[in-house]
């Protein structure tokens, strides 16, 4: 089930908000709701391995228990109590993600023949095993403190809000607020209405991009012009931050119409003056991850911090999927990093701040064709038609009327991932503390617009079943 | 020391007032029962008003209920099929098709019929729907 589904909203979520609200009572109460309807959200998407994401939290569960056990008086029990409970969190991952990836290689390698299991990928797991590695690390580094309750740290691995598609909630950043959380209308009211936010940018923003994308990067790349090449990344590069950031954004509102508070996860990166602050605001909470919990253990800065770059972002590559185009991609953002860190970020800040956002913005979107092609020879022509070097035509025939029909959307895309919109909401909240009166309306005119975009988002939900099949067409 | 805590706590209370959209807790919880309450309708109205079985508008029948086996559950299939079945049956679809179409009339037709053609074929999917692949998506 994904948040920008009817079921979701108009079952899923209705019976959630009627229990959690009118039904539960106490704290205790609330969560046993929360924990069954994760549950039951879960199972809904992956009947089968559910099971997995239960017995990795009891791994991790038992681990921290004696680890914590262990922690002052026999540190190698500790240590080797941490090990292995990272180690079969990491092997779950690396059994269903990875283990065809390499054995399909390494048969391609070495001539071999060995077994491809041919497993689908469990929804959410890379991002829930993370999120147990970050609670049993923080207990053994005495960040955390142990949770008695492996319900509770069930419910912290499945709380459905972040449970698909992140952000990657640190464990102790919800630590207290598994058993402490402040009930608040404000902070409900700015929930729904990130929901809704979150809900549009998915519904109406990425799916139009992801149409215009899909036109060009998915038919026959020989009939490619090399202006529809660029249209087409660049409608990608819309596509993917709408999506993704969407889904942040319905994540975090959710999380606080419940009453958690979950950590931001995008900060506006396309207007980004470097590739390290495009990294610093793209996907902020699996970057703080690979920092805390791989960059900063590896020795970070401190010693061979070139090497732990690369292992970090082979990984941050990797992570995104099996598949060698990640790697690259990965390895992609590594070279421009360490480029920057060596004297193109020195560079970077004397020239003017225009230059620095041309360069990432440039770089980002190349990078996004690393991201989009998993086949190889479509990526290498893809390149080649980028730049114009394997001769195809300069514009195609279509091309000017798809832009041109887009404009409008254009429009509205660009303005949407630039901070505007903060500047809209200052200037909101300046007018609405003003008087009484201008406070009323401000209050009135948000419901107004949250109704307004609860109706359009509804539409384009109900059209997009319309035609199911759209992308088989192209 | 606790005296610290309390300022420390009140600054915070206050600084988050300040930042917040709404603009006292009571219009923040009018606000999420009225989503609560327009959902729920939604939700009761679909249970209330009886399923169509085949879509004028699309020439194609409409999804029905899925049979409940246990291999249809664990291969997906049930659950795909509900929500199939629940989109194909929302209340008031025709309507928020209309609502859709115009939606994307405005953001991805903005120069309709400029281009002698091209135009309709490139993003007039939607419109040609009408009989076209009325029948493409029941064979599939």
């Amino acid at each position: 089930m994904v948040f920008s589904s009817l079921v979701f909203i108009y079952i899923f979520l209705v019976v959630t908000l009627i229990l959690y609200f009118f039904a539960a009572r106490s704290i205790q109460q609330k969560n046993v709701v929360l924990l069954i309807m994760s549950l039951f959200f879960y199972a809904w998407g992956e009947p089968k391995w559910i099971i997995l994401m239960l017995i990795s939290t009891a791994v991790e569960y038992f681990g921290a228990i004696i680890v914590e056990q262990y922690k002052e008086e026999n540190k190698a029990i500790a240590k080797a109590a941490l090990g292995v409970s990272v180690f079969v969190a990491l092997l779950f991952l690396f059994i269903f993600k990875y283990f065809d990836f390499f054995s399909f290689n390494f048969s391609q390698i070495f001539g071999t023949n060995l077994r491809v299991l041919g497993l689908t990928l469990p929804i959410g797991i890379s991002f829930y095993t993370f999120q147990t590695i970050t609670y049993i690390v923080d207990v053994y580094r005495g960040k955390a403190e142990v949770q008695r309750s492996y319900f509770r740290l069930l419910l912290y691995v499945s709380m459905f809000p972040q449970l698909i598609a992140g952000p990657i909630v640190k464990y102790v950043d919800v630590e207290k607020q598994l058993t402490n959380r402040t009930y608040n209308g404000r902070k409900a009211g700015e929930g729904v209405y990130r929901f809704l936010i979150g809900l549009t940018k998915k519904a109406i923003f990425a799916n139009i991009a992801g149409e215009i994308a899909s036109q060009f990067l998915d038919g026959d790349l020989a009939e490619l012009s090399v202006v529809g090449a660029w249209i087409g990344i660049l409608s990608y590069t819309f596509q993917i931050y709408f999506d993704f950031s969407a889904y942040s954004d319905m994540a975090i509102g959710l999380g606080k119409i419940f009453g958690f508070d979950y950590p931001e996860n995008f900060n506006y990166p396309y207007i980004a003056k470097s590739i390290s602050d495009f990294w610093k605001r793209w996907h902020i909470s699996l970057t703080t991850f690979f920092r805390e919990y791989l960059y900063i253990p590896l020795g970070g800065n401190r010693k061979h911090h070139i090497l732990n770059l690369l292992i970090v972002w082979t990984f941050t590559g990797f992570w995104h999927g099996a598949s060698w185009n990640f790697i690259l991609w990965g390895l992609y953002f590594y070279v421009l990093i360490v480029l920057e860190r060596l004297f193109l970020g020195n560079f970077l800040e004397r020239i003017p701040a225009v230059f620095g956002h041309i360069y990432t913005l440039l770089m980002v979107v190349i990078g996004w064709v690393f991201f989009y092609f998993d086949d190889m020879s479509r990526l290498k022509s893809f390149f080649w038609i980028m730049f114009g070097i394997n001769g195809n035509p300069f514009l195609g025939v279509t091309d000017k009327s798809v832009f041109v029909n887009h404009i409008p959307f254009f429009i509205l895309a660009l303005i949407a991932v630039t901070p505007v919109s903060q500047l809209i909401k200052k200037y909101f909240i300046k007018l609405a503390e003003k008087s009484k009166s201008t406070g009323l309306i401000c209050d009135a005119s948000l419901i107004v617009s949250a109704i307004f975009l609860w109706f359009i988002d509804t539409a384009a939900l109900v059209g997009s079943t319309y035609n199911p099949f759209l992308y088989f067409r192209f | 020391m606790e005296h610290k805590e309390t300022i420390s706590s009140e600054r915070i209370r206050t600084s988050e007032k300040k930042h917040s959209l709404f603009q006292n807790d009571g219009i923040g919880l009018i606000f999420l029962m009225l989503f609560i309450f327009i959902i729920t309708v939604m939700l009761l109205l679909s249970i209330v008003i009886p399923d169509k079985k085949i879509s004028e508008r699309e020439n194609r029948t409409l999804a029905t209920f899925p049979k409940f086996t246990i291999s249809s559950y664990f291969s997906g299939e049930f659950n795909k099929g509900i929500e199939d079945h629940y989109s194909d049956t929302f209340p008031f679809r025709d309507g928020f098709l209309d609502i859709n179409e115009k939606i994307t009339k405005f953001t991805s037709q903005f120069s309709s019929g400029g281009d002698d053609g091209i135009v309709v074929i490139q993003t007039g999917e939607r419109d040609l729907g009408g009989e076209g692949f009325g029948d493409y998506e029941v064979n599939n």
